[in-house]
């Protein structure tokens, strides 16, 4: 698999004057193309900071940051490098620039300098991949919050990305519009082949990642597999994580003496489990 | 939110709303000069008509556009009473110490009927126009302006954004209220300088607030590639059209006859 975005040493110190304190400290990590990363930790792990520096929002005070082979220091590839890596923000709020749908769309690619009939084609596309086009002349005032969110992915695919990150974008949203965004981020995944980098605070919303990465006091504290990472709960709670129910409810199991077999992330897979063990007795 | 519709947008498809920002942006600001210059009856009745013919091109409701007189109708009601009673001139009409003057009556019929075709004339603009193509539109004029091309755009920017986070700020700022009034703070008794000092613990969360939500949208404009004006293309380009220009041929007609209205009177 091809690297997307590799971090070698790479520190981060809001504190100019003492760069002891470290938000990020000595992060050697790499993504590839393809995969759906999902990054935890409690908060001020740094995970946003982490997010942060891999589209050159902030540079590294140590170490280097690339992203397809182009370093985030060097200033003129800057653009290259977010138009390749997307972002997306908490609040949809905060990162709605103009004040009707498709403009708001509109503005990477204008700012790519893209010809106005190309920006066209492109805001549309986008636009119907987030399932949003009959939204394209209402205001963002109008929308929902999933929607609005809908909106902030559009803009960021409008730039064809090759990566998304999405800094805790589930968290403001209600049950159903974060399982309608995390569908999105799962068809963008599977369809677009677009690497997805899900930062989030709700574990269930991991257990389908093709890796966890979890942030303690600016460090990776691991980097597993989900079944890996919820094999072993012990590891979880010191760095103030909870795992899925499913989870949490095959270990309560076990405490009681119900032997269940591996490590079961979907409530199929416990029922299967619980079966099997049945079977067994 | 409610009452103003000084920048609120009205989305419908109309001939007005397909005008090029910029003719729309010259034509107020050609009409609002022209109404200096008219002084009689005649010359307010083709500004009157002149506006009526661009309320009917435009498809928004009469009631729409008329709300946007209700926050400044103190203000006209107002300057009226004053200039009726404090202008000297042929004393028409007296009671006690109050004298109403024929020269007073002109005066704030004048004033008035100016007054409101200023204020439903601009306020059409921001009913007929999105935001975006508004800024769009000042920004491209501002171009020619010699001290102001070098910014602009960022003239341009600064006034889109401000546009668009005046309904965010405004639910930010009656959450504040909320906030404050639930811990028993008092905004609506005491003399004029308790009431300011109530407004400290409103006002000091809003900016900060406000600063905040900046700084997060200045992430969100950065990871999306902005870097200024320069090379950036826009994706509906301004473009004017015949009927750019007829209408503006028609509005200059029209305000040169309320001009010459002066030689009927
Ligand atoms: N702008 C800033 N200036 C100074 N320190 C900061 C700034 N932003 C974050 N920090 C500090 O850096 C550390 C990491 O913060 P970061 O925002 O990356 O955490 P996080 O994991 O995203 O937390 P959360 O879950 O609350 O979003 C924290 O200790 C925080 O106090
Ligand atoms: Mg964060």
């Amino acid at each position: 698999m091809k690297t997307m975005i590799r971090l070698e040493a790479a520190s981060f110190s809001y504190d100019e004057a003492d760069s002891s304190k470290t938000a990020l400290d000595d992060i050697n990590l790499e993504f590839c193309e393809g995969e759906f990363i999902g990054i935890a930790g409690h908060n001020g792990s740094g995970k946003s900071t982490l997010a942060k520096l891999l589209n050159g929002l902030l540079l590294p005070t140590k170490g280097d940051v690339t992203v397809l082979g182009m370093n985030t220091k060097n200033e003129n590839e800057i653009k290259e490098i977010r138009r390749n890596v997307g972002m997306v923000f908490q609040n949809p709020d905060n990162q709605m620039i103009a004040t009707i749908v498709e403009e708001d769309v509109a503005f990477g690619p204008e700012n790519l300098g893209k010809p106005p009939y190309e920006i066209r084609d492109t805001v549309d596309e986008s636009l119907a991949l987030v399932g949003m086009a009959e939204y394209k002349d209402k205001r963002p005032s109008q929308l929902s919050g999933g929607q609005k969110q809908r909106i902030a992915i559009a803009g960021v695919l409008a730039m064809k990305p090759k990566c998304i990150i999405f800094d805790e974008s589930t968290a403001m949203l209600d049950p159903q519009g974060r399982k309608e965004l995390l569908d999105t981020m799962h068809r963008l995944n599977a369809e677009e082949g677009v690497t997805i980098i899900h930062i989030t605070h709700y574990m269930e919303e991991l257990i389908t990642a093709s890796r966890i990465i979890a942030l303690n006091e600016g460090k990776v504290a691991f980097d597993k597999t989900p079944r890996d990472a919820f094999s072993d709960l012990s590891a979880l709670s010191p760095l103030n994580l909870a795992a899925p129910e499913v989870v949490q409810i095959a270990d309560g199991l076990k405490i009681a003496g119900f032997p269940i077999e591996g490590t079961a992330l979907s409530c199929e897979e416990l029922v299967e489990a619980i079966w099997q063990l049945k079977q067994s007795l | 939110m409610n009452d103003i519709t000084v920048g609120q947008y009205y989305p419908v498809d109309s001939p007005m709303h397909r005008l090029d920002p910029r003719t729309k942006l010259k034509g107020v600001f050609l009409y609002v000069m022209g109404l200096f210059f008219v002084n009689n009856l005649y010359g307010y009745g083709i500004a009157f008509i002149l506006l009526c013919v661009c309320v009917a091109c435009s498809k928004v409701p009469i009631s729409y556009v008329l709300r946007s007189l209700k926050p400044i109708l103190m203000v006209i009601v107002f300057t009226s009473i004053i200039n009726l009673v404090w202008t000297q001139g042929n004393v028409v009409w007296q009671m006690g110490f109050i004298k109403i003057t024929d020269s007073g009556i002109s005066l704030a019929a004048n004033m008035a009927a100016r007054l409101v075709l200023i204020i439903t004339g601009s306020s059409l603009l921001t009913l007929t126009t999105t935001t975006v193509a508004l800024t769009d539109g000042i920004e491209m004029l501002l171009r020619k302006v010699p001290l102001l091309s070098k910014v602009s755009h960022e003239i341009g920017m600064m006034m889109s954004i401000a546009l668009s986070f005046i309904p965010t700020l405004t639910e930010e700022l009656d959450r504040i209220v909320k906030a404050q009034k639930s811990r028993g703070a008092d905004f609506e008794s005491g003399n004029i300088a308790a009431r300011a000092k109530a407004m400290i613990p409103i006002l000091v969360p809003l900016f900060v607030s406000a600063i905040q939500r900046a700084s997060e949208l200045a992430m969100a404009m950065e990871s999306r590639c902005y870097t200024g004006g320069t090379n950036r293309t826009r994706m509906k380009e301004l473009k004017y059209r015949p009927a750019d220009h007829l209408s503006m041929t028609c509005l200059v007609a029209a305000l040169a006859a309320c001009y010459f209205t002066k030689a009927l009177v």
